[in-house]
């Protein structure tokens, strides 16, 4: 009874492709979305759905434990964070009832999405890859087991992680201290 | 025979499919269906019967009866409590985002129900086999929080958007004791995975005591840590702040009526039922027999005994603690229990490193025991207001 | 999924959030752009991991759970400064600090 991604069954092999497209749909969804939002709550909660759909995406190119690291974070405290923050900054009434989104700051965006889109494009067409046939089925027994991760991280790269630590408890600090409220 | 029931009638349903002619990946999607569906309908027939069994207990604690006018011992409370919700009207703040409101209860709901996929309710009977099966309850539980947000901020309310944000703070405060000690558990066992954590409990010493986490000392410590960080995350009492009835209305859910105010509930108590599990199979054993010779017994009405005594436990501690202040329980989760989901991490590195014996085991619990008092003792001065002066009288 | 459809896909991923960092006058929708700036080059990271035969390698998961914890902090920290900012102007577009004074 137990359903185990990792072996290769014909039924996994074609949800695998399906598990790429939907969460990038959903992706494309929330990003199209989010530039017409008509508001602050919402442009932050399709936000939030995008990097549902990217947490979706890694777990379809087979590292679930980076994709369940990834709801967690970008799901569970970034967006979080946004929705905090744009609570306790409301604007004025007088903010708020003009014009939320202009057609100039939506067009000028799109221009720089799509230039440099283009741009990047270009340069993945030209390199060699382009043109390489790839294995694209699902692996049949993903190799990189959680303890290995957990070894690299004690063994390898320990001072990275050690600093890692260092960071996050500065900018826990940092935040704190930041966002703390002086007046009584 | 009863040990492999399930099994067997899923077998049994997947080759009459067979038979009948349909393609294989047919089959196996119907399957998939049918593993979901009979999991998503235990708990949701458990949630029935929990919502009247609780309204029973606490009924009994307080010495009066619950419900007894429905059915027999007024079992049949549910189906009352349903068609009530049903056919109540569905008020919508004329103010309110359409989207935001409808879609709160649902996002709260999924969440509950997604997290019963990796559960193993016995041995072999796990759905959905994650290497990293922890990690993927936290992640869960993260898109739970946004759904609160949403109902706070649906309701175009400024009390709801008050108690939505205290209980984001809380579930977020809590959230770190309940990764700690998970983490401990996932450290001891040598896997994020929960049938591999349940099997890392499955010797028994001596042949007769089983050797569960919860019966270690850092064990001890990380499973009462994570038994409190769960009633918070699931907004129970003593923890109910959010959602009392007499705190700032209902909270996060003052806007919402009818059959949206019942999947909140259904989500919340799932939701419990989850984390019930949840700590079943971290610290107790999950599906094993506590002595080797009751393995007769199947092992999943072992793990649904379990899960039903916790959440027995549950129900008793909120029929018995009052309510807790919002700044009490916050400086609660990050002063003392988050130290001492710490001191529990310690006390296993110790356990660990001199030996899994007796001696380690001694010295590891003085380090717990030390680390309670230390941490609990400014929790235990008592409030001696000062002198009064009074500005304008003698 | 064919290398080239992730290549192509966080590619664009990256120019939108450029695009958003640099056109959004809402601060909070700048500092939402580059997190998906830093989401878009984990992607790439995990899908040339995947397309090679070096699976056993833990270095392109690894540095991507890196870049995902230092995203985080950093968005904390931009966040906080964005509420210490708005509650020194008053309000929270990009275009509302442009004295260097007061």
């Amino acid at each position: 009874m137990t359903a185990n991604p990792e072996t290769g069954s014909p039924l996994w092999q074609i949800l695998s492709n399906w598990g790429s497209l939907i969460p990038t749909i959903l992706l494309l969804l929330a990003l199209a979305g989010f530039s017409i939002a008509r508001n602050l709550i919402r442009a932050a909660l399709l936000i939030a759905l995008a990097f549902l759909s990217l947490g979706l995406l890694f777990l379809s190119l087979g590292a679930e434990f980076l994709a369940f690291a990834q709801i967690l974070v970008y799901v569970g405290a970034v967006a979080m964070l946004m929705l905090f923050t744009i609570l306790l900054s409301r604007p004025s009434e007088r903010e708020h009832a003009a014009a939320w989104l202009d057609g100039g700051e939506l067009l000028r965006g799109f221009l720089i999405g799509i230039i440099l889109t283009f741009i990047l494009g270009m340069f993945i067409a030209a390199s060699p890859l382009a043109s390489q046939k790839f294995q694209n089925d699902f692996p049949a027994q993903t190799s990189l087991s959680l303890q290995a991760i957990g070894q690299a991280l004690i063994g390898d790269a320990a001072a990275s992680f050690l600093a890692l630590a260092v960071l996050l408890t500065a900018a826990l600090i940092g935040a704190a201290i930041l966002a703390f409220d002086e007046r009584p | 025979m009863i040990e492999e029931l399930p099994t067997r009638l899923y077998a049994w349903f997947l080759q009459l499919l067979q038979k009948i002619g349909l393609p294989s990946i047919i089959v196996d999607i119907v399957g998939a269906f049918l593993i979901a569906i009979s999991t998503c309908a235990v708990f949701l027939a458990l949630f029935a019967l929990t919502s009247v069994l609780e309204r029973k207990i606490l009924a009994r604690v307080q010495n009066r009866l619950g419900p007894n006018r429905v059915g027999p011992f007024g079992l049949l409370q549910p189906v009352a409590d349903g068609i009530k919700m049903l056919i109540k009207e569905d008020i919508i703040p004329h103010n309110a985002d359409k989207i935001l409101h409808f879609l709160a209860p649902v996002l709260a709901l999924i969440p509950s129900l997604l997290v019963l996929a990796i559960l193993p309710y016995g041995s072999n009977l796990v759905p959905v086999n994650l290497n990293s099966g922890l990690l993927y309850y936290f992640a869960i539980s993260a898109i739970a929080e946004i759904a609160i947000f949403l109902a706070g901020w649906a309701g175009n309310n400024k009390y709801s958007v008050l108690g939505a944000m205290r209980a984001i703070a809380q579930i977020l405060s809590y959230e770190l004791p309940l990764a700690t000690s998970a983490l401990c558990v996932a450290l001891a066992a040598g896997s994020l995975s929960l049938p591999q954590i349940v099997q890392s409990q499955n010797n028994y010493l001596l042949g007769l005591f089983p050797n569960w986490f919860l019966f270690t000392p850092w064990g001890l410590a990380a499973g009462l840590v994570f038994f409190i960080a769960a009633l918070a995350e699931t907004n129970r009492s003593p923890f109910d702040l959010p959602e009392g009835e007499s705190e700032l209305v209902a909270g996060h859910l003052t806007e919402y009526s009818g059959f949206k105010y019942a999947t909140f509930f259904i989500a919340e108590y799932v939701g419990m039922f989850a984390i019930c599990a949840l700590f079943v199979t971290l610290f107790l054993g999950g599906w094993l027999p506590p002595l080797p010779f009751l393995a007769f017994i199947p092992s999943w009405i072992w793990f649904f005994a379990k899960v039903c005594f916790i959440a027995f436990v549950m129900i008793w501690i909120r029929a018995t603690l009052p309510r807790m202040r919002i700044d009490h329980l916050l400086s609660f989760a990050w002063k003392f229990l988050l130290p001492l989901a710490f001191s529990a991490f310690f006390a296993l590195l110790l356990w660990h490193y001199l030996g899994r014996n007796i001696l380690s085991s001694l010295l590891s619990f003085a380090f717990i025991v030390a680390a309670y008092f230390a941490l609990g003792y400014p929790f235990t001065q008592r409030y001696s207001p000062r002198k009064r002066t009074y500005l304008f009288s003698e | 999924m064919p290398l080239q459809f992730y290549l192509y896909l966080s590619a664009f991923l990256f120019s939108i959030g450029i695009g958003l960092a640099l056109s959004r006058k809402n601060s909070i929708l700048i500092l939402a752009g580059i997190e998906l700036i830093l989401a878009a080059a984990n992607l790439n990271f995990l899908a040339f991991w995947k397309h090679s035969s070096f699976l056993e390698d833990p270095s392109a998961p690894l540095f991507a759970l890196f870049v995902i914890a230092i995203a985080a902090s950093e968005a904390a920290l931009g966040l906080a400064l964005i509420i210490h900012l708005y509650r020194h102007t008053g309000s929270t577009s990009a275009d509302s600090s442009n004295q260097l004074q007061g």
